[in-house]
């Protein structure tokens, strides 16, 4: 009778033992907070990145910011080949068709920002 | 901006689709490609008077059978 309870209870030491063991950290909870950047936003960041490696590929020096005034012929003396380039690498990496006329009345950045915000 | 006519949109819509057919290549030589057809058109192009239009009809049909052999899937690089 004895030995039973006693192997009874050295069962049950195990047993909570074994709960001790679980490692603390395993019940712990995380949480993370990150702002979602607007649509606008990220058409902004992802343009700039793509113009920024166009002119570094082209061998173009511009130190100045991406402005929304940034002029594609005067400040980056893009010239009409150039330009449809431009309008082809964008049109790769947002996976949409840019016609002839929206791409021909682009001048600035902040029309082609304008136009991916509305199409994308 | 100075208005561009018939002749010097189809050419820029041909070096359009130069520019589109360097995309489908191998992405260690896209720029290869793209480098050709800025040279190409830089070079025929550039020496024509846009009045010119018989010359620019002549280029224009010249570029589209090239582009038509650059487009072969089997063709993976160029030389400069």
């Amino acid at each position: 009778m004895f030995k039973q309870v006693i192997s009874k209870n050295i069962i049950r030491a195990n047993q909570q033992y074994t709960r001790i063991a679980v490692p603390a950290f395993a019940k712990t909870q995380f949480r993370f907070y990150a702002a979602a950047l607007s649509k606008e936003e990220l058409v902004s960041n992802k343009l700039n990145d793509i113009v920024k490696s166009f002119i570094a590929e082209k061998g173009i020096s511009f130190e100045k910011p991406m402005t929304e005034s940034l002029k594609l012929s005067e400040d980056l003396k893009l010239d009409s080949l150039d330009k449809i380039e431009l309008v082809v690498a964008i049109e790769e990496e947002f996976e949409l068709e840019i016609n002839e006329d929206a791409s021909d009345a682009f001048e600035n950045l902040g029309q082609i920002k304008k136009f991916l915000a509305e199409n994308s | 901006m100075r208005k561009l006519n018939g002749l010097q949109k189809q050419a820029l819509a041909l070096y359009k689709e130069y520019i589109r057919m360097a995309y489908t290549k191998p992405v260690e030589n896209q720029v290869k490609f793209r480098k050709y057809s800025k040279q190409l058109f830089v070079e025929k192009f550039n020496k024509v008077d846009r009045k010119d239009f018989s010359t620019i009809e002549y280029l224009i049909r010249f570029g589209t059978r090239k582009l038509e052999a650059l487009q072969n899937k089997h063709v993976k690089d160029i030389n400069i």
